[in-house]
């Protein structure tokens, strides 16, 4: 990989596999984010997503395996690419004793392209009580304010882990809007994980499953949508059900629900043509139910 | 409720290696026991009373955790649980019976003067019990007040006060049954409030950190740490409230910087909010001194009195106020750094923040190196205090060892912590506890008027500051070699 | 003026497609009508502007819609006038698959439902 390529992929992970205690949490995963896309990593919980974006990150130390940010290692980041980088973490909790208004100035110092004005103005439309220290605040406020401070360094790389989790509908749209709208004109790499799956069919490019701690999905989401569907077998037909199904569930009767993949020319599986056999196109949460379950 | 759960409580209900570590600690103790009692030489009573307070220690910190259920207890009430309730009462009352008899059995039989001992042994547990689960503002006074008892005794010559004298057996119930019946009352009046916030006045030790299942953390939290921390639903008053002074905190001033990152006790405040915070403590050991002051004026001898005065104040108040400072500022880190989305997490990937080793370099100097301000010049004068008065080479050294133990402490919680050296959430607890025992104990030898019925007692806390130097040691030196070796400071225990 | 289902299988830049077909096809869009900026649409139903701009460009290919310089996507001019019945015959293929699948899932005979469907558009 030459100098330039390697400084333009967003966030990679090669080979992670980390371990808490005899838990495994990541089991083998390789995965690039490519530049401009806005990944959204949906998984169960306890299927390694926290997990997966601090080992991107360089928080943690795998128990094998390498991640790099920007071309760096991510343990081993230098100031350039920490200025282009955003994160918030699942449930905020940082400086309870400074106000949001104190936050924002004090972290504000340390990155070259803060947008203080955007700070301000945010703070004021979302209507975050400045003055009082962080630890008054609701839990939504709270990751609301960790989203103004992600957002106003101006990041080419933002990371957001449950970015919803605490937000009411409305805040969650504005949300959505925000960083759609990054996303879209700025150029910038998002990822987010969430399991609330209609907010990332709204705005992801592209989707990542996690399940179990391995990588089982990572394509376009409109061509997710379009390339897999799901196929309802009569009990009759229960062998002639192809190999290669994303995922297979047998029913008391005998009938079988798969989830199949169109082949390399868009051709679906053989399957699909016997009598009495349905094929049903998925929405997202339909196909990660019946992935993940 | 059956036999199995009342056995299994409240270790099942906790960490995994609990079993373990429980053994380890158990047999440390123990041959610690031994050790004081082969130094001190087998007699009654020079030896075998030093042995049994140095069991009496290891009562109180099991005392400490069997109190600690009270969490457990909480959730039960609250999960409207009865049966895991009484189960949890059941098998603390069965295991704090247990644990005495196994330990005043053997120790009784070899050294052919059970009683005393059972007695020593029985405060010992009662006293860690109730430090465990009665309101914090009581625990707070009792430590405060116990010098005072203690001068009281040796001014009025109580030899009650030694346990071989046979009225000893007076102080031992005088102390342990109010002491359990408050604790059993306090541990019923937290539980019949289950359901609601628990109000300041009654809220155990224990229940400050805040418990929100599984991130809630064991440590037993001294005294009026939390007050200083300005944690939120503690309803500290607004005037109390901490003020930070940012200034030019930033890459202009990275150390200022890093303790606005730190918070807690490293925050720069500023001066009025500071005069405050400091003022107010201050004000309330002031009147504390000024209520103990007539009471020694009172049994008229005036050396007495002034000893009293010379001692309490620079030398016990000093070391509370080490010992306050210390903890607080251990549990603040412990706290902080073991939560995920915290400040570690922004701190790991804030730019202009130097490289990683200048980033360990700013840390230790922020949580280690302000303690050359914070701590030494206070040791010194209290060891200066107690040479120039006593004139007594033995007891200024063993006041210099005790007041060590306080940076040597927080030395080995910060290298621990930042180096990721895997201890469990109630290692620290027990830790804590054991030291701020031998701590008092220490001070309480060195400051107080005690005759020499006491004398054990010296011996006793010499011993426990070796094994606590020796734990904090290694503690230390494990987390300094892990911190070299760390890609960067920030990582945390993952 | 456009809806967007976030939850169905269908892809969110399909949907801005075919609405955007059908409502020209109607007549509801009018030729040279001005239509709200990719950032406008993504802002109103908070979903990325990438997917807007497909749908606009995909539009623009099949000759629904014309980038005017300084109006921005304006419904071209002869999307309604040369439209061929076989052109508008394709827009009615996903409803008739529809109806013919349950057509086949109740298990109705052809004729039947024809003559249904007849009566219908006689009217």
């Amino acid at each position: 990989m030459s100098e330039s390529s390697a400084s333009s992929t967003p966030l990679a992970a090669q080979g992670l596999w980390h371990t808490y205690g005899e838990r495994s949490a990541l089991r083998g995963v390789d995965f690039t984010v490519e530049t401009g896309s806005v990944l959204g990593l949906i998984g169960r919980n306890g299927a390694g997503k926290s997990t997966l974006i601090r080992a991107l990150l360089g928080l943690l130390v795998p128990s094998s395996g390498c991640t790099l940010v920007l071309g760096e290692p991510a343990l081993q980041l230098t100031d350039r690419v920490k200025e282009r980088i955003a994160y918030v973490p699942q449930q905020p909790e940082s400086f309870p004793w400074l106000t949001a208004v104190q936050m924002l100035e004090f972290l504000g110092r340390f990155f070259p392209r803060w947008d203080g004005d955007f700070a301000r103005t945010t703070l004021s439309r979302w209507e975050i009580p400045a003055g009082r220290p962080l630890a008054r605040l609701s839990p939504g406020e709270r990751q609301r304010v960790e989203l103004i401070r992600a957002l106003a360094c101006r990041p080419d790389v933002l990371v957001l882990d449950e970015p919803a989790a605490a937000l009411d509908p409305v805040a969650r749209r504005e949300l959505l809007r925000e960083v759609a709208l990054r996303a879209g004109e700025n150029g910038c790499t998002v990822l987010f994980s969430t399991h609330i799956v209609s907010d990332l069919e709204r705005v992801a490019s592209q989707i990542a499953l996690l399940h179990e701690g391995r990588l089982l999905l990572h394509c376009d989401l409109d061509a997710t949508k379009e390339r897999y569907a799901r196929l309802w077998l009569p009990p009759r037909h229960a062998e002639a059900a192809p190999g290669a199904a994303l995922s297979r569930r047998v029913h008391g009767d005998g009938s079988l629900t798969l989830v199949v993949g169109r082949g390399a020319r868009g051709e679906w599986p053989a399957a699909v043509q016997l009598d009495g056999a349905r094929l049903d196109a998925l929405g997202l949460e339909d196909l990660f139910v019946e992935i993940a379950a | 409720m059956n036999a199995r759960v009342v056995f299994a409580l409240p270790w099942r209900g906790q960490h995994q290696q609990q079993p373990w570590v429980m053994a380890l600690v158990a047999l440390g103790m123990w041959s610690g026991a031994a050790l004081v009692l082969h130094t001190a030489g087998p007699r009654w009573p020079a030896g075998w009373l030093a042995a049994g307070v140095v069991l009496a220690f290891w009562l109180a910190a099991m005392g400490v955790l069997l109190g600690s259920t009270i969490r457990l207890a909480l959730e039960a009430r609250r999960l409207c649980l009865p049966g895991l309730e009484r189960a949890l009462a059941v098998s603390v009352v069965l295991k704090a019976v247990a644990l005495l008899t196994v330990t005043a059995i053997p120790l009784g039989i070899l050294s052919a003067h059970p009683a005393p001992l059972t007695e020593l042994l029985a405060i010992g547990l009662a006293a860690g019990f109730a430090y465990a689960v009665l309101p914090f503002w009581v625990v707070v006074l009792a430590l405060i007040l116990l010098p005072l008892v203690q001068g009281l005794a040796a001014a009025l010559h109580w030899r009650a006060m030694a346990p071989q004298d046979p009225h000893f057996v007076v102080v031992c119930v005088a102390f342990v049954v109010p002491a359990v019946l408050l604790s059993a009352w306090n541990w019923r009046r937290v539980l019949k409030r289950a359901h609601g916030p628990i109000g300041w006045l009654s809220r155990p030790i224990m229940l400050f950190s805040s418990w929100t299942g599984p991130r809630s953390s064991f440590l037993p939290m001294s005294t009026v740490l939390s007050l200083a921390m300005g944690r939120s639903g503690l309803q500290v008053p607004q005037w109390l409230q901490p003020q930070v002074a940012l200034r030019a905190a930033g890459p202009a001033d990275p150390l200022r910087g890093l303790r606005v990152a730190l918070g807690g006790p490293h925050l720069p405040l500023t001066r009025t909010s500071l005069l405050r915070r400091v003022g107010a403590p201050a004000g309330v050991i002031a009147v504390l001194a000024l209520v103990n002051l007539p009471l020694l004026v009172y049994q008229g001898r005036v050396s007495a009195v002034v000893r009293a005065l010379l001692a309490l104040v620079p030398i016990f108040g000093l070391g509370i106020v080490l010992m306050i400072g210390t903890l607080m500022r251990a549990t603040h880190l412990l706290k902080r750094w073991r939560l995920a989305g915290g400040e570690r997490a922004v701190l790991a990937l804030l730019p202009r923040s130097g490289t990683p080793t200048e980033q360990a370099a700013r840390l230790r100097r922020v949580l280690l190196g302000g303690n050359r301000l914070r701590q030494w010049p206070l040791i010194a004068a209290a060891v200066l205090t107690e040479a120039l008065f006593s004139h007594d080479l033995n007891r200024t050294l063993l006041l210099a060892l005790v007041l060590g133990l306080a940076p040597a402490g927080e030395a080995a919680v910060v290298y621990s912590v930042l180096g990721r050296v895997s201890v469990p959430s109630w290692g620290y607890g027990l830790m804590t506890a054991l030291g701020q025992g031998v701590f008092i104990a220490g001070l309480n030898v060195v400051t107080v008027p005690s005759g020499p019925a006491l004398a054990w007692l010296t011996h006793a806390v010499f011993a426990g500051t070796m094994l606590c130097y020796l734990g904090f040691a290694t503690l230390s030196g494990l987390g300094r070699r892990a911190l070299r070796n760390l890609p960067h400071p920030y990582l945390g225990l993952s | 003026m456009l809806t967007i289902q976030p939850g169905v299988p269908e892809p969110i830049y399909r949907q801005i497609l075919e609405q955007l077909r059908r409502l020209i096809a109607a007549g509801q869009l009018a030729e040279g009508e001005r239509l709200p900026s990719v950032r406008e649409v993504a802002l109103a139903h908070a979903v990325n502007p990438m997917t807007v701009s497909r749908a606009y460009g995909l539009a623009e290919t099949e000759g629904l819609l014309e980038r005017l310089r300084g109006k921005g996507m304006v419904v071209a001019a002869q999307s309604t006038r040369t439209r061929s019945q076989s052109e508008r015959l394709a827009l009615l293929e996903p409803p008739l698959q529809a109806l013919a699948r349950q057509v086949q899932e109740l298990e109705l005979p052809a004729e039947l439902v024809l003559r249904r469907l007849g009566k219908l558009l006689g009217e």
